[in-house]
């Protein structure tokens, strides 16, 4: 089959055709220019068998337990939570905007939940504060970064299936990368404070509020212990993990903080379809773009091409790194994936880079272009909340975007950042 | 033309609005499908055998009605760089392109895609009597759904209707 099919791809990418439609119109292409029309029957089938899976059901699941934990009060009981521990530092509320995106990211998988969660609330509180609008904007998009990379993980969840590595051993590489980037952005954000004298509260909570702040969020606490400790151990298939978590944020949400109402639950429902069905057509449509580039042998071209380039491999996950960001940069991380991962994937792995780092690389890679410009959805996000031009709170970033990047270069190069956890728990 | 399209988008948004609930209520049946699962296997310890298989035909669903209200709201990913860069004439001329594109796949789509859930009367599911044109049938009826929604933007932009009375969706 042609490469040109490939090409089309990336130019109806480019004119605007939706991701779903242009992964399906290569194909299409390539089989006509072809003379295979044959082949063109195969495409429904993949699309189908695409969609046909147990994991994937994980996604809708993770999505709702995230809806309903947002709208059950247990994103203000973590924000309460993040204030005793670290409220009282110097950028308080900027301190506590990025440890309850860390708190929020044991909850749901997505790093644009955390933006419109934490930022509703946070950005009108650090703007009473006195900090600046699009300073308390850009830290709560910098943070939101997090939610994807501790587990769960709805891009990780997408990786593993595409590339078929197990789920629970991505999960826990995520872990250590995910802690790293929330002491980088902490680091940055102290000295930030004191650079531009933030505010700082001079009152530390007393041991009566700090033990209530912990009571009311424990019980929500619980869910990644749930979530974690059930995939990590093999309990539970991360579908079955995420189902469960979906019953316990509803039975918390109706009957503990009470801050969900019955008549919430359609709105939420079909929010959840929505977002979830949109993920999942990209993920049916790239298993029949896979297909198609199975039969072109492109994977494989790739494979002979790139040790060509140069043998040496730590100058190819570079240039990776460079390609990943900036396809990061213009697509949604979950469509990036599906198109790299399977071109990429086997010619490194060839190259002896082990199957779950180069997983790690990936997702966390891919993430962080949801924060960049041009095309960032946690940026879009954010703007929307806040009405800050998406340019202003992409340059106020600046400094934090250089955690960013020094975590995924951490991350590459010293593989046991985020080996070292799903070996010690056997999973690898 | 203007009443065609008038009832090209009454249709359409019938449809949106149908799969909006039917995805919320896929939703709903999922989650209780897989609770049911997991407690009969960690609780009852007696693996249910249908649980899993009726969970994944409901997702397949689930992706076919849910992307046709992203569809009909516009919300599908896609890179708005190039199409942003122009205004008037040339914007409309792009959207009308990629319009025209998603109707062709989305015709390549739903022709084959009905002979795959044709052909897939003869099927059943493994666990419980149920033909699998029944599971099947949810990837033309999807792009049906896209193929419809997509004839209505194009014609939205050659006639001028989508900032009169189309900027409601």
């Amino acid at each position: 089959m042609t490469p040109a099919f490939g090409l089309v791809l990336l130019l109806l990418i480019a004119l605007g055709v939706p991701v779903v439609f242009a992964l399906l119109a290569g194909p299409i292409f390539g089989f006509f220019y072809d003379g295979k029309e044959i082949f063109l029957q195969t495409l429904p089938r993949r699309l189908y068998a695409g969609m046909d899976s147990f994991p994937l059901l994980a996604i809708p699941l993770f999505i709702l337990a995230g809806n309903l934990m947002n709208t059950g009060g247990i994103t203000t009981r973590l924000v309460d939570f993040a204030k005793i521990l670290v409220g009282h530092l110097r950028g308080g509320l900027a301190q506590v905007n990025i440890v309850s995106s860390v708190l929020f990211a044991g909850l749901s998988g997505s790093a644009v939940a955390d933006t419109s969660a934490l930022g509703s609330m946070l950005v009108p509180a650090m703007e009473r504060d006195g900090y600046t609008k699009k300073f308390a904007v850009a830290v709560t998009a910098a943070s939101s970064i997090i939610g994807p990379i501790i587990p769960p993980s709805i891009i990780m969840i997408v990786y593993a299936y595409v590339m078929n590595v197990s789920v629970a051993a991505l999960f826990a590489a995520g872990i250590v990368p995910g802690l790293v980037m929330a002491i980088g952005l902490m680091v940055v954000t102290s000295y930030l404070g004191k650079k531009r004298n933030f505010p700082k509260n001079e009152r530390r909570a007393t041991l009566k509020e700090s033990s209530t702040a912990f009571r009311d969020a424990f019980v929500p606490l619980m869910t990644p212990v749930i979530i974690l400790g059930g995939i990590v151990s093999g309990v539970f298939t991360p579908t079955e993990a995420a189902g469960s978590a979906v019953i316990y944020a509803l039975i918390v949400g109706l009957f503990y903080t009470r801050s969900l109402k019955l008549g919430d639950l359609p709105h939420i429902l079909k929010t959840t379809g929505v977002t979830s069905a949109s993920i999942l057509i990209v993920v049916g449509a790239a298993a029949a773009f896979g297909y198609a580039m199975t039969l072109s042998q492109l994977p494989a071209r790739v494979a002979e091409v790139l040790p060509e380039i140069t043998s040496n491999i730590i100058l190819i996950l570079l240039l990776v790194n460079l390609l990943l960001l900036a396809t990061g940069m213009f697509l949604d991380s979950g469509p990036a994936i599906i198109i790299l991962a399977p071109l990429l994937g086997p010619a490194l792995i060839d190259l002896g880079v082990d199957p779950l780092h180069l997983a790690a690389i990936m997702s966390i890679n891919l993430t962080i272009g949801l924060a960049t410009p041009p095309l960032g959805l946690v940026l879009f996000v954010g703007s929307s909340i806040s009405d800050v031009p998406v340019a202003t709170i992409a340059r106020e970033m600046i400094p934090y975007y250089a955690v960013h990047f020094s975590v995924i270069l951490a991350v590459t190069f010293v593989p046991a950042l985020s080996l070292t956890v799903p070996r010690l728990l056997g999973l690898i | 033309m203007n009443v065609l399209l008038r009832c090209l988008k009454i249709l359409n948004r019938r449809i949106a609005d149908t799969a909006l609930v039917t995805s919320g209520f896929l939703v709903a049946v999922i989650t209780i499908v897989v609770a049911v699962g997991v407690f009969w296997r960690y609780v009852l310890n007696d693996s249910l055998s249908w649980t899993e298989e009726v969970a994944r035909y409901l997702l397949i669903w689930l992706a076919a009605v849910g992307s046709m209200v992203a569809m009909h709201r516009r919300h599908h990913v896609a890179i708005d760089i190039i199409p942003d860069l122009f205004q008037g004439l040339g914007r409309r001329v792009i959207r009308v392109l990629i319009a025209i594109v998603i109707i062709l796949t989305c015709a390549v789509m739903t022709y084959f895609g009905w002979i795959l859930a044709w052909n897939a009367w003869g099927q059943t599911a493994s666990s419980f009597y149920l033909p699998l044109f029944f599971t099947t049938a949810a990837i033309p009826v999807a792009t049906t759904g896209f193929l419809l929604m997509a004839v209505e933007q194009a014609l939205d932009e050659l006639f001028g209707l989508s900032e009169a009375d189309g900027s409601a969706t």
